[in-house]
């Protein structure tokens, strides 16, 4: 085994080019991937954006942006189980006021929080009833952990709507999740072949929302089965801290807020749900529908198109008490 | 802490940066005591209790040095403080790496239910065990001196390598711990070592992770056609290849970032024209090990014993078949088998090791026998070139067998793979739909294997590694050597960006179970 050192190997290499060179080589190196990481947040800015975004769920999240002058009497704001579960038409059809529903998601409310609704509220008449909609495992919202979440839609939302304050903000609080931010961006954009092709589908996709005022059908296709059990984790994760406070910010002589939770499956331990939501949630339980109505993800929240005029008939029947209450 | 890594490329490795450009303001001592500060750090990221076990094995080494050198009076022989030591450290590895894997399979073997849950192996330890082992030895002979402490535990567990390698051997370091030279952040340094770095980064994330996706399943398959069969183990051998060598990268880049250079561990094995020249350009740093710790002093006892029977031991005697048996084979056959055992508890792995000893064996049977022949007239270009493009093939298919022991899960899986490949024995294929548009890779993995220059060819103008053999630029194209030009900076810094959206699932290192 070879074993000393000889003078030229201690020696340090051949210093036929200067510090200054490698100085400019090292910034050149790094400006490279800057230049990257910048460019998705430049993106996500431009007009037009959502319709060729590689991620298929952002112009249902944008729909909310795009409200200007709607000024609806009946505002509602939740999570995907008002996207898929609601027909804004319906309610507005039977309460004589004009209803629009801001689609939301999960993932989506743990970066933004309640920025779709400010937004909203600041470029419309003051409604006279929010309805904040969202089913019973997901009124603790706030509370949950990140990491368990794929939250690269409320990142996209945040980044093209946000105020540089609210993204220095969220910035600050998670400096991971925005470095991977331009990384997902590209790395959806690969598995999506970079970027959506077909923008007829976007802009379809687009129109319907703003006719159905918010309203998505769900793209499952597998229904739940009639045995079914409602995870644990879901159960052990039903609060209301959130959505309670949320309530309380919105709540003004004008505008009456009304705080429901989404009907859920009924699944073999579907008492258990009723009963931890009755003790917990400050809304009325959940109502219960036949599982085949819902589809087979692990959301356990999500209806058929088959189940939205139950589900919607629900809220309005809840709805309309607090109407007739409300200051015209 | 994994290389490939967020935790690992944005935070740890700007600070043990920072730490040691601002410990080089104060003293040598405080850039050595922060680096080994840092080390110690990266080991417990993974499970902090396991840096007990580190920490004890430093101190009973460093304290058995301490006796060994008398730097501690003692009048014990010191003969006994190593022995002592060496046992012990083999004892505690033996106790981690083989004493539950063999009782289970003892007791699957003698046809017994009783299962022994393993304990957890601690990251890395065959490679500090070895690196102590081989220091006390030194240290016995009179080769090395005993250090102070920060320097000792630096040398141990100095980040880039204390995972997977590069074997370090004091006299390879020390000297640049010790040297009096200015201990600062260096733009030279930092640009060569960052790209190569980031090379290697691309090795594993673009290239091992490809293939290893796609060797994965037909491992883990109950029956194989022979197209399987032979993707499986094409793939396996390239994932391999990408990983080690793409680690390697990565260690001696990283290294190098603080103006520390390392031993080549790596050198486009797959170019190898003999199982000989393979060893010498695979995991060099631990082929170098086994020669120094077991080969040679396992062959100096053969030929004392010969000499203590009255036979001959020189050159010419050894062409004898039974001095060749007794001073070569045996020894040979013996240090393989350790080194195969070295990688792990089961059986495929005293399979992988022995059979490269009995390859190696006979490569030396080949060079003795073959040079007493009268050597022929001068052979025309395309005949030596067409020898040795078979030398290289035939090698690679004895290397791939090998690692077929070296990743089924068991021996008789890795039997039955081979039947499979050679026909002995088929199964319907696996029709998978992922394998065959990975297949298209195979043919891309091996140009890059067998034509390109590897990455301390490209970096050769820059000093890469301690070895001189490393700086030579003649055999490189003059494209592929790097510079400090703009074109490599946006190059290297694209993949770079390209590799960090790549890792957002990172996957471990496969020399890490080791």
């Amino acid at each position: 085994m070879r074993i000393d050192l000889t003078e030229a190997e201690l020696a340090p290499p051949a210093t036929f080019l200067s510090d200054e060179k490698f100085r400019r080589y090292l910034f050149m190196l790094f400006a490279a991937p800057v230049v990257l990481g910048l460019l998705p947040f430049l993106l996500t800015r431009l007009p037009g954006y959502e319709q060729w975004t590689p991620d298929e769920d952002f112009p249902a999240l944008e729909f909310s942006f795009k409200t200007t002058g709607q000024n609806a009497g009946i505002v509602i704001y939740g999570d995907s189980s008002a996207k898929h579960g609601l027909d804004p038409n319906q309610i507005s059809a039977e309460l004589g006021v004009k209803a629009i529903d801001l689609p939301g998601s999960l993932s989506e409310l743990l970066v933004d929080d309640d920025l779709p609704l400010r937004r909203y509220l600041m470029a419309n008449r003051p409604p006279r009833l929010i309805v904040l909609y969202f089913s019973p495992w997901n009124f603790d919202y706030g509370h949950f952990d990140p990491d368990l979440f794929p939250i690269y839609d409320g990142m996209e939302v945040l980044m093209r709507h946000g105020t540089v304050a609210e993204i220095s903000s969220f910035a600050a609080a998670h400096p991971l999740f925005a470095i991977q931010f331009p990384l997902m961006f590209y790395r959806l954009g690969l598995d999506s072949r970079l970027l959506s092709k077909d923008r007829n589908l976007r802009r379809e996709k687009i129109d319907r929302l703003a006719a159905s005022m918010g309203h998505e059908d769900s793209p499952g296709l597998l229904h739940i089965d009639s045995g079914c059990v409602i995870p644990a984790s879901l159960i052990d994760r039903i609060g209301s801290d959130w959505v309670r406070r949320m309530g309380a910010k919105y709540r003004t002589q004008k505008t009456r807020v009304l705080l429901f939770a989404a009907p859920i499956p009924n699944c073999t331990n579907a008492q258990a749900v009723i009963d931890r939501a009755s003790r917990v949630l400050p809304s009325a339980p959940p109502s219960i529908m036949p599982a085949s109505l819902f589809v087979g993800d692990d959301t356990y929240t999500h209806l058929f198109a088959a189940g939205v005029t139950q589900a919607t008939q629900s809220l309005i029947d809840a709805a309309r008490p607090l109407l007739a209450d409300s200051v015209r | 802490m994994l290389f490939n890594s967020y935790q690992f490329i944005f935070v740890f490795l700007p600070v043990a940066l920072i730490g040691y450009e601002i410990a080089g303001w104060f003293h040598r001592k405080a850039v050595i005591a922060w680096l080994g500060f840092v080390s110690l750090a990266f080991y417990a990221y993974w499970r902090p209790a396991l840096l007990l076990v580190l920490v004890s094995s430093i101190g009973l080494n460093y304290l058995a040095g301490a006796l060994i050198s008398r730097r501690i009076p003692n009048r014990v022989n010191a003969r006994v403080w190593l022995t002592l030591a060496i046992v012990l450290d083999l004892a505690v590895l033996c106790w981690f790496k083989y004493l539950f894997p063999s009782l289970n399979f003892l007791s699957s073997a003698l046809g017994s239910s009783r299962h022994w849950t393993d304990v957890v192996l601690p990251l890395g330890i065959s490679f500090f065990t070895f690196t102590q082992i081989s220091f006390l030895v030194d240290l016995y002979q009179g080769i090395a001196k005993q250090q102070d402490l920060n320097s000792y535990v630096l040398f141990v567990t100095f980040f880039p390598h204390l995972i997977a390698g590069p074997i370090l051997h004091h006299k390879e370091m020390m000297p640049q711990f010790q040297q009096d030279r200015r201990y600062r952040l260096n733009p030279q340094d930092l640009a060569v070592g960052l790209s190569w770095f980031i090379m290697g980064l691309c090795k594993k994330v673009l290239l091992a992770d490809t293939f290893g996706r796609g060797a994965n399943p037909i491992f883990d398959a109950d029956r194989l056609s022979a197209g399987d069969a032979w993707m499986g183990a094409l793939f396996y051998t390239l994932q391999l290849y990408f990983d080690f060598s793409g680690y390697s990268d990565m260690a001696l880049g990283l290294a190098r970032m603080f103006s520390i250079n390392f031993p080549l561990n790596f050198n486009s094995p797959y170019k190898a024209a003999s199982i000989i020249d393979f060893w010498q350009r695979w995991h060099m740093t631990l082929s170098n090990y086994i020669m120094a710790y077991l080969y040679t002093p396992v062959q100096q006892w053969a030929r004392k014993r010969r000499q203590n029977a009255g036979k001959g031991v020189s050159r010419k005697d050894v062409t004898a078949p039974g001095a060749f048996a007794g001073m070569i084979a045996f020894p040979m056959m013996f240090s393989m088998f350790v080194a195969g055992v070295w990688h792990g508890a089961g059986f495929q792995f005293v399979v992988f090791g022995s059979l490269h000893g009995f390859y190696l064996t006979i490569n030396h049977a080949w060079r003795l026998f073959r040079h007493k022949r009268t050597p022929g007239p001068p052979s025309h270009f395309f005949v030596r070139t067409g020898r040795h493009v078979c030398s290289v093939l035939l090698t690679f298919v004895c290397v791939l067998v090998g690692f077929v022991f070296f990743r089924a899960r068991s021996a008789a899986f890795a039997v039955k793979m081979l039947a499979a490949m050679f026909g002995i024995s088929s199964s319907p294929a696996l029709h998978s739909s992922d394998l065959l548009p990975r297949a298209a890779a195979i043919p891309i993995g091996l140009a890059i294997c067998w034509f390109l220059p590897n990455t301390q060819q490209i970096l050769s103008r820059f000093k890469p590694s301690l070895q001189e053999s490393a700086w030579r630029t003649e055999a490189v194209p003059r494209g592929f050597l790097w510079s400090p030009n703009m074109g490599w900076a946006v190059t290297i810094g694209a993949l770079f960006f390209i590799m960090l959206f790549k890792i957002q699932e990172p996957s471990t290192f496969l020399y890490f179970q080791f």
